[in-house]
């Protein structure tokens, strides 16, 4: 060892230079004119033509691969432009994004996420562009950040549970009443949660619970589900593929996007709600960084037009809040039990009482309730 | 593969080397090509290690002229939660490494020791799950035996077996399974390779005193392979402490979680503290240079244990009764099933469906499903880069190994045995942690987001394999062979060239093939460093299992296929071109 600290000092010194020189690397590069156009009025051919010279378009999303590829897939068509994806979940995505950004080597053209604490968080520190699509007016004001983020889509709860492992009278209660139903002795074990901590739309349920529904559920609710000892996971997408395989039997996680395709497909799910029952809205935005703004942009008036939202409900099964969208997930004529609930709750994005420090504190009273290291 | 009692260079190994060397002094040649490796060193290996470690008391790691703080670090090093945390890390680790080299000593003992039939086929079986990235068996397993649902579990329910018979993966026994299965593999080279250089006298001897085989085991073959054995559980140990991907998929019932599922968490979820990452990973760095160092300290007085010699040596095989030789094909069918056949099976299956259900029979199997889920622009576009670079990597690593091991064992130049510490100090650094430091240290820079850079990342994790292995040969090759190049006026360098080079072509095929099928398994690094743009077979699995369990089962499958047809195809070029030698 003697002989390393002896003849290590020209290697420090070889390494200090090269540490340096490595890390004062980078950035550069020329600004696109389409980088800083907040707006594209009148004709698109000039963006189209932009568009389809960058050539390339990355999305970064949280949603199942193949649903994105296979809605990209009509753009991709149309324009001649070649759609990369990058899944992951939103908090992943969120902290590759911002990585990325302080290093000045932003990837993505496209940024969709069901976190709209991070949107606006990303919103403020300047990091996403200002780009109003066309159709902006087209969408309910309140599901907007304008000039950022527009809504994707919009998926809605329920509780869900695996046909062949559920005993029937279990299964008599879900559909009854769901919640009391997921308290049965015979579900200990074998129901898995989202631990809120991870941001996206799995907190929407547990603000549900508590807000909508305190007198009839509340913590004192989420107490007796812990002791149901369930299972605890990051990603909705992971949960309703466990939940079909029987590794789980229920889960309060159903987002009718992701279990109902699963279902009309042949999986041995079923789901149910209660009213109101939370919702989940996906949003989009495009960085100010993107390495293909015009690409990004022109993606942008596309998927917040009529027809890429008819197309995005198609491929994704999530439901479009856009003025004039007619209902054509495949799912939905699929499922003749499949019920949209009477009164449907988005308002849990903005609630104070969901973000920010008050979010803190309701993540470290859900680790105590769970019993999860924060 | 990799020994450690071998990956710090051997003092001895060297002097071992022959005396008679031509000593023209200090070729400027020479010189030149140790600058040249220092600095490819530096940056590959030491690079992200010195960052990392500054990276821990940074306010912003990804810009150190943010200022710093000692906040990651009191809190990691200081605090009661995180201590516990490390502590469990190393029991777990050190269970892993334990179990594993217990299991695979009883496997080598038999290959080695025993005659017979079939044995290239048992030691493919016993190998068999070096070929699947863990935590594709994870998922395979998750299917497979989960209390109550688990094909497995339900398949025990109807033949009346109770509960508690049942495995239940989701837990740390679970995990602990999964990554022994994983790791025995490892241990079995290291060991297998030991014991075949031990006499068979000396247990011959033991026996012939009427001691009996428990007896001579424990007092006679483990003392031999001490350093064999100490250096398995080191070595898997370190492995162990790095693996995040087995414990984030089995930890879900909240089994206990790692220190290195601490690091994951702090690189990629919702809060995100690369500085924490930092001094984790520093954390783990210590712990590992401090096993390498009791080991070293354990092995101090190591001669006495040396079996092999001058004289005569003799590797006797055991002509095993029928009843012990069922016995012993038994125990390995058995072992085999569990740890590779059945989640090989699991993961063919859940690849070929639509959608996972309890039972096959509500599964829909179909091949074309498989078939979609691996012909997709983006898996195609994977599968072709993790090809070029388990091409690449293993090229570059070995040509850089070869001129450390040149420059310390056949030039001697000053500085060179240093040099030769720094190439093997990523075997005390857990893959994550390299990942991590090379992200930090070359994010700014145009490497980001290219092929190169993960190839970078595999390079510098390579090196210390190909020093060891690429080490091994060219010490068995007697100086005398090059002198005689040299002094007929052929240049030093060229002489490695011609000469050195061509007699160790079966270690550079060994380090070839070794780096080919960890290069394409790889996910620690590649998981770091891989972008939306250099797409992965591993880092492409690892994503789909976060969202479509069956399509990261399909991508193992086509990974599992392309190491096998690759391993094929290597040692048929590397065989070939030795026979044309």
């Amino acid at each position: 060892m003697t002989m390393i600290s002896r003849e290590a000092r020209c290697g420090v010194v070889a390494l200090a230079l090269l540490t340096t020189t490595l890390t004062a690397c980078g950035g550069g590069g020329e600004a696109s004119p389409w980088s800083t156009k907040t707006a594209t009025t009148g004709s698109l051919d000039q963006l189209v033509t932009a568009a389809k010279a960058e050539g390339t378009l990355t999305v970064f999303t949280p949603i199942v691969q193949s649903e994105v590829e296979e809605w990209t897939a009509a753009f991709g068509k149309k324009y001649g432009i070649k759609v990369a994806i990058q899944r992951q979940s939103s908090s992943t995505l969120g902290t590759t994004f911002s990585t990325q950004v302080r290093a000045h080597k932003v990837e993505a053209d496209v940024f969709q996420t069901s976190n709209r604490g991070q949107v606006q968080e990303f919103v403020d520190n300047g990091w996403f562009a200002n780009y109003t699509p066309q159709t902006a007016a087209q969408y309910p004001a309140d599901t907007t950040i304008p000039g950022h983020a527009y809504p994707l889509y919009e998926t809605i709860g329920n509780i869900a549970w695996n046909t062949k492992t559920v005993p029937p009278e279990v299964q008599a209660k879900l559909e009854a009443d769901p919640y009391e139903g997921m308290l049965d002795p015979a579900l200990k074990g074998k129901i898995v949660l989202i631990d809120p901590g991870h941001g996206g739309s799995g907190m929407a349920y547990y603000a549900n619970l508590v807000a909508n529904h305190a007198d009839k559920y509340g913590w004192p609710y989420l107490e007796k589900l812990a002791a149901q000892e369930p299972a605890i996971n990051t990603s909705i997408s992971t949960m309703a593929q466990q939940v079909s395989a029987g590794t789980y039997s229920v889960t309060i996680f159903g987002d009718d996007a992701v279990f109902g395709p699963l279902a009309a497909g042949g999986a041995p799910l079923r789901f149910s709600s209660i009213s109101p029952m939370n919702s989940s809205l996906f949003y989009q935005e495009i960085p100010s960084d993107a390495p293909h703004p015009a690409t990004a942009r022109l993606f942008s008036e596309w998927s917040q037009s009529l027809e890429g939202q008819q197309a995005m409900s198609v491929a994704t099964g999530g439901r479009s809040t856009m003025k004039g969208w007619q209902e054509n997930r495949p799912f939905v004529a699929k499922l003749p039990w499949y019920r949209v609930p009477d009164e449907i709750w988005l308002d849990w994005q903005t609630d104070p009482r969901f973000a920010g420090d008050q979010l803190k504190s309701f993540v470290e009273k859900w680790n105590t309730t769970f019993h999860v290291a924060s | 593969m990799t020994l450690l009692q071998d990956a710090a260079p051997a003092p001895d190994a060297t002097s071992a080397a022959p005396r008679r060397r031509v000593r023209g002094g200090r070729s400027p040649q020479d010189v030149v090509l140790l600058i040249l490796t220092w600095l490819v060193v530096l940056a590959l290996v030491a690079g992200p290690i010195v960052y990392v470690v500054v990276a821990g008391f940074a306010e912003d790691a990804i810009d150190l002229g943010a200022g710093f703080t000692l906040d990651a670090v009191q809190r990691v090093f200081t605090t009661a939660p995180m201590l516990g945390k490390l502590v469990q890390s190393i029991g777990f680790a050190l269970v892993i490494g334990l179990l594993s080299t217990v299991l695979a000593t009883a496997l080598a003992w038999t290959t080695v020791r025993l005659d017979l039939r079939g044995g290239r086929l048992r030691e493919t079986l016993v190998l068999g799950a070096l070929y699947i990235s863990p935590f594709v068996t994870a998922v395979g397993w998750v299917w497979l035996a989960t209390p109550e649902t688990g094909v497995i579990n339900r398949m025990m329910q109807s033949v009346g077996l109770p509960s508690w018979l049942q495995p239940d993966i989701l837990s740390t026994p679970g995990m602990v399974f999964v990554l022994v299965a994983h790791y025995v593999p490892y241990s079995y080279l290291v060991v297998s390779g030991a014991l075949r250089g031990v006499d068979s006298r000396m247990e011959e001897a033991s026996l012939l005193c009427g001691r009996g085989m428990t007896f001579t085991t424990l007092r006679v073959v483990v003392p031999l392979l001490r350093a064999s054995l100490l250096s398995s559980v080191l070595f898997v140990g370190i492995l162990a402490l790095g693996e995040f991907s087995v414990p984030v998929i089995l930890g879900q019932k909240g089994a206990f979680k790692p220190l290195s599922v601490t690091v994951y968490n702090s690189l990629y979820t919702e809060n995100q503290d690369l500085t924490l990452a930092s001094a984790v990973s520093t954390e783990l760095m210590l712990v590992c240079l401090v096993g390498l160092f009791l080991y070293g300290r354990a092995l101090r007085n190591a001669n006495r244990l040396v079996s092999v010699g001058g004289r005569g040596h003799s590797q006797a095989k055991v002509k095993p009764s029928r009843a012990a030789a069922v016995v012993v094909w038994i125990a390995t069918l058995v072992y085999s099933t569990i740890t590779f056949l059945v989640p090989l099976a699991a993961m063919v299956l859940m690849a070929m469906s639509d959608y996972l259900a309890p039972t096959l029979a509500g599964m829909h199997l179909s091949l074309s499903t498989l078939w979609d889920a691996i012909t997709t622009s983006e898996v195609l576009s994977a599968a072709g880069n993790s090809i070029g670079l388990a091409v690449a990597v293993p090229a570059v690593a070995i040509a850089i190994s070869i001129a450390v091991v040149y420059l310390a064992d056949r030039a001697k130049l000053r500085t060179a045995r240093a040099l030769t510490y720094v190439a093997t100090m990523p075997l005390a650094v857990p893959g994550l942690v390299m990942g991590a430091g090379l992200l930090l240290l070359l994010i700014r820079t145009p490497l980001y987001g290219t092929l190169a850079l993960i190839g970078i990342g595999l390079v510098s994790i390579s090196i210390t394999h190909a020093v060891r292995i690429v080490g091994n040969g060219v010490h068995q090759i007697d100086g005398s062979l090059e002198e005689a190049s040299q002094l007929c006026g052929v240049s030093r360098l060229k002489t490695v060239w011609s000469v050195l080079v061509p007699l160790i072509r079966p270690s550079v095929a060994s380090a070839f093939v070794l780096l080919f099928v960890l290069t394409l398994r790889e996910l620690s690094v590649a998981v770091v460093l891989s972008t939306s743009g250099t797409p992965l077979l591993s880092v492409s699995a690892w994503n789909y299992a976060a969202s479509a369990l069956n399509k990261a089962a399909a991508v193992g499958v086509l990974q599992l296929v392309v190491i096998l047809v690759g391993s094929v195809v290597l040692r048929a070029v590397f065989g070939a071109g030795r026979r044309k030698s």
